[in-house]
């Protein structure tokens, strides 16, 4: 079992946004990397970077407020940062798709359905008008949409929620992707359509061999579909593992406050737990670990409120950022990268 | 790499009067203060002086050589300020013809606002909150009225009110015959009905909007009858729609001015912009240019300084706005 | 659909009576007896009747329940030169014969300058104001969208800003302003035009040419100033972003998606412009001198001619009903969202 190289590498990237105000730095020196095949899950609560950090990928960040302040991101050995704006265009869509979270209002409300998937699959494939529209069938029926043909003809305001988020999912799966970014895919949707999204997006990925960066606030999605996690707070990864490993032993006290407010089937609460405090804005970030002050873990340390961590692997493919966990001091400043492992079709087909 | 260490810039946290805070940008302040410094020149042109160096021609002048100027002075610094801005046809101080222009505008400006505000007011108020039958006839006679191109509205009162007479009013010339109805009313009746219909729609939705409000329930439920709730509650909500739909109408009727002029509905004995650019349009050829060129600065400068101050008003009183701040 | 059709057509009808009532009450109630106008201030009560019989204004104002017991001449056959009465139809149609009917009927008192009746003048010179106002229309369309999509694509830049506030100024000032100093600069000044003037058939380009280059320059801004609103509106909605995503360039995403969404303000905008095409260019038509029905307005102002102006008025307004509600049929094709209930 060789050590594949990754898919997309995504290293110490800092994006800065000019404002009124001052540059803010929503994202700032995140690092990871997504495997042929992986899930890499993204979490963090609203405002602590991760769709920046999704939609910076494609680089898609308006570039007049919007600056790459360093770092490279990797996608099959090329930094997109040093792509022109043409070659960027023929990899977007084509080598990396996006869904977004609001399926309403993401598909363009006065064009057919069958219109907007074809758009996709002209622009990168060299195709006549009939096979663009087997095509786009064909990726209809993928998502489990019924009587694809006839859908085509359809407009987005007629179908549901849960129809336009597959639609949305057909149409960036249309030239066959190498990495999806699915931004929130389900948040605005019902729970228990929800379900049937997320399962839907894990059967296409093992058919396809598709890699996903999925940006999620949910630690119940991640549970289900993730194999790599990275949990970010106010524009840094603070900790960075194997899902097994993160459920297992959360480290980092952010990542430990955010599982022990989630209320587990079979205890009693008395009260449900929160993390004290509220989540910092971009442009007001405190001094220092910029949890420290709703951290529980602190102990009056004053390295805290003075010096920022950075991600350290606290252990074999366990990587946090904070002063006091276990192994830290000793503990060597490394770029996270989880190196392959076979996910489980792999293991299952020997 | 290292983790970007930057300076987090302080959000600036204040909450100051809704004034304090238009003053508080240099562009609406510089156009609030223009605004004013018009408003106060038509007040200096209640001088009776004034009026004289306005409509009287200047005093010939003997040239070295022994001619007289009779019309047409270009502009000089001789005889400041009467031909700063030069002379028209009949040797009339363009400076002063200028200056009293703005008694003209702001005079109409002010009881033509007056009169379209007050009917769209009570229409607009009575419609939204008694609703009913009253809400029926109000949604149609704005209908009615906005099927009328506004021009075409315009020039049909103008036509109609100009022949009219007084005479049945009982105020009589001294040969007897009606007193015809002053110009100045013509183009005041004919401003404020045809823009009355705005201001209308604008508050007849807004107090349909407040009358769903939670306080507005609350006072009635505490026993506070109609009238008191009306007065007390709805119609200060609404004043900063007045307050901004008169600072951009203002624009309107100045401009409005001009073209009712144009189509001889205007003012014919008092100076006002409109008259000057319309006697404007010959002497461009002659080379004159002047007279044209202060009406139509001077409109123009009143009309941006009232639209940058209109829409930095907006911004300041619109409640939506006002609690991102 | 037609259901739609006909319901809107339905509830157009009050509005249509109300300008009939709103128009009839202006000219004919609050109005000045226009024949005492013409007459002039020391006219006799003689001369007054036989002018309003000119004019044909000896009518009622509403119902003439006289008019149904007047017998009718016989003008031939045997009987030529005897009278009788007026049949049952006939009646009906004469108590009905009066001042507001005649108006409901597009029947408008004779012009006093030319004496003809004025739906045939107005038909004399229509085609010469659509020569102007149609091109100048689609050109400045095209431009404004043009200019509104350039300057939204490139937000915040200097040229932008520029923009921005060249069409502020250009709201400032007076269009009559505008309109004299285009005519002095481009025809007398540079003489790339001809200054004022008419002519018909092929000759008429040179004659059109600056009015339509003015109305150009003045309809820019605004319109730049409104799409370029409507435009930025769209640019910054969801599906742009995955249009992007998907791999659009900019130039498709301006052109393919910003656009076909940003016709729906255009459509209803062009619709509801149409009637004024006819009646609008009042300033420009007496600057240059062209015989169009703008000029004729302007006339008829000046010659207190009462039924050119209350025809004027009456025909917009009709028409600007109807065109809103064309505008109404409109926007439910444009926009797939809209649905015709």
């Amino acid at each position: 079992m060789a050590d594949r190289a990754p898919l997309l590498e995504v290293k110490n990237v800092s994006i800065g946004f000019d404002t009124s105000r001052g540059m803010i730095v929503p994202v700032n020196n995140v690092s990871w990397s997504i495997y042929p095949g992986q899930t890499f899950a993204l979490v963090g609560e609203s405002g602590c970077g991760k769709s920046v950090s999704a939609l910076s990928v494609l680089r898609l960040i308006p570039t007049p407020p919007g600056r790459y302040l360093q770092g490279e991101i990797n996608f099959e050995g090329r930094n997109l940062l040093k792509l022109s704006e043409s070659e960027m265009r023929k990899v977007r869509g084509k080598d990396i798709a996006m869904i977004f979270q609001e399926p309403m209002t993401s598909l363009n409300p006065v064009y057919t359905v069958g219109d907007q998937i074809m758009e996709a699959v002209r622009l990168h494939q060299n195709v006549s008008r009939s096979q663009a529209i087997q095509i786009a069938v064909d990726a209809l029926g993928d998502v489990g949409i019924a009587d694809p043909r006839a859908r085509l003809s359809v407009y987005p305001h007629q179908m549901s929620g849960g129809m336009r988020q597959r639609i949305m999912i057909a149409m960036a799966l249309a030239c066959q992707p190498k990495l999806l970014i699915a931004d929130e895919p389900t948040t605005a949707l019902d729970v228990t359509v929800q379900a049937q999204i997320l399962e839907l997006l894990r059967k296409l990925q093992k058919e396809r061999g598709m890699a996903m960066l999925l940006i999620t606030h949910d630690l119940g999605v991640v549970a289900e579909n993730a194999d790599v996690v990275g949990v970010m707070y106010a524009s840094h990864v603070v900790e960075y593992a194997d899902v097994n490993a993160l459920f297992d032993n959360p480290t980092h006290p952010y990542t430990q406050g955010l599982f022990r407010s989630m209320p587990k089937l079979g205890v009693k609460h008395e009260r449900l737990e929160t993390i004290p405090g509220m989540v910092p804005a971009p442009g007001r970030f405190p001094s220092g670990c910029k949890f420290h002050p709703r951290c529980s873990s602190m102990n009056g340390d004053a390295v805290c409120t003075k010096t920022d961590p950075n991600l350290r692997e606290v252990a074999p493919g366990h990587w946090a950022s904070c002063h006091h966990a276990p192994g830290y001091e000793i503990a060597a400043i490394t770029t996270p990268h989880l190196t392959y492992k076979r996910t489980p079709l792999e293991v299952m087909s020997g | 790499m290292t983790t970007i260490s930057y300076p987090d810039t302080p959000a600036a946290e204040s909450n100051p009067g809704a004034f304090r805070l238009l003053l508080s940008r240099p562009l609406p302040a510089i156009s609030f203060f223009l605004v004013c410094g018009y408003v106060l020149l038509a007040l200096l042109t209640l001088i009776p002086a004034f009026t004289r160096a306005a409509t009287d021609p200047l005093l010939q002048l003997d040239l070295p050589d022994g001619t007289s100027i009779t019309e047409y002075a270009p502009p000089s610094l001789r005889n400041f300020p009467s031909r700063l801005l030069g002379t028209d046809i009949q040797n009339r101080s363009v400076f002063y013809r200028t200056l009293y222009g703005t008694r003209t505008a702001l005079t109409i400006t002010l009881f033509a606002s007056a009169l379209s505000l007050g009917i769209g007011v009570v229409l607009g108020v009575s419609a939204g909150y008694f609703g009913g039958w009253l809400d029926e006839f109000v949604t149609w006679l704005v209908a009615t009225f906005s099927a009328v191109p506004d021009v075409l509205l315009l020039i049909s009162l103008g036509f109609i009110l100009k022949p009219i007479d007084l005479g049945f009013l009982g105020w009589r010339d001294a040969d007897g015959s009606g007193m015809p109805i002053p110009e100045l009313a013509v183009i005041i009746f004919a401003l404020g009905l045809t823009g009355w219909v705005g201001i209308c729609r604008l508050i007849r939705g807004e107090v349909l909007k407040l009358r769903s409000f939670d306080y507005v329930s609350a006072a009635k439920a505490l026993g506070l009858s109609e009238a008191r709730i009306l007065f007390r509650h709805v119609l200060p909500n609404t004043l900063h729609l007045v307050i901004i739909t008169f600072t951009l109408g203002a624009i309107g009727y100045v401009q409005a001015e001009v073209f009712l002029t144009f189509l001889g509905l205007g003012v014919s004995d008092a100076p006002s912009w409109g008259r000057m650019i319309d006697d404007a349009k010959l002497e461009l050829l002659r080379g004159v240019w002047w007279q044209f060129a202060s009406a139509t600065v001077a409109i123009g400068v009143l009309s941006l300084a009232l639209s940058l101050l209109g829409d930095a008003l907006r911004d300041v009183l619109d409640p939506k706005t006002r609690s991102r701040r | 659909m037609w259901a739609y059709i006909l319901r809107r057509t339905l509830l157009m009808i009050p509005t249509i009576f109300g300008v009939l009532l709103l128009t009839f009450a202006l000219f004919n109630l609050v109005a000045k007896d226009p024949a005492r106008v013409v007459a002039g201030r020391n006219a006799t009560p003689e001369v007054i009747e036989a002018t309003r019989a000119k004019m044909g204004l000896n009518k009622p104002a509403f119902f003439n329940p006289a008019a149904t017991t007047r017998p009718v001449a016989i003008t031939s056959g045997p009987l030529a030169g005897t009278t009788r009465d007026k049949s049952t139809l006939e009646r009906v149609g004469a108590f009905f014969d009066s001042r507001f009917f005649d108006l409901a009927r597009f029947k408008f008192p004779n012009s006093i300058r030319s004496d003809r009746p004025v739906m045939e003048i107005i038909r004399e010179k229509a085609p010469v104001s659509l020569a102007i106002q149609v091109p100048a229309f689609l050109i400045s369309l095209g431009a404004q969208l043009a200019i509104a999509l350039f300057v939204a694509s490139r937000r915040g830049s200097g040229i932008d800003v520029s923009v921005t506030l060249l069409c502020v100024a250009s709201l400032a000032v007076p269009s009559l302003s505008l309109y004299i100093a285009f005519q002095w600069l481009l025809g007398a000044k540079l003489q790339l035009f001809p200054v004022a003037g008419w002519e018909t058939g092929i000759y008429a380009i040179q004659y059109a040419a600056l009015p339509i280059v003015c109305a150009v320059f003045l309809s820019l801004g605004a319109g730049v100033r409104f799409y370029r609103t409507v435009v930025l509106e769209e640019v910054s909605a969801d599906y742009i972003r995955t249009a992007r995503a998907k791999g659009v360039s900019e130039v498709d995403t301006m052109l393919v998606h910003v656009l076909r969404n940003v016709m729906i303000p255009v459509v209803t905008n062009t619709v509801t412009a149409l009637p004024f095409l006819m009646f609008g260019a009042i300033i420009s038509e007496r600057l240059f001198q062209i015989p169009g029905l703008g000029g004729l307005l302007v006339e008829a102002v000046f010659n207190q001619d009462h039924g050119v102006v209350m025809a004027v008025t009456y025909i917009t307004a009709v028409f600007y009903c109807l065109a809103l509600l064309l505008s109404d049929i409109c926007y439910t094709l444009a926009d797939p969202r809209v649905s015709l209930r």
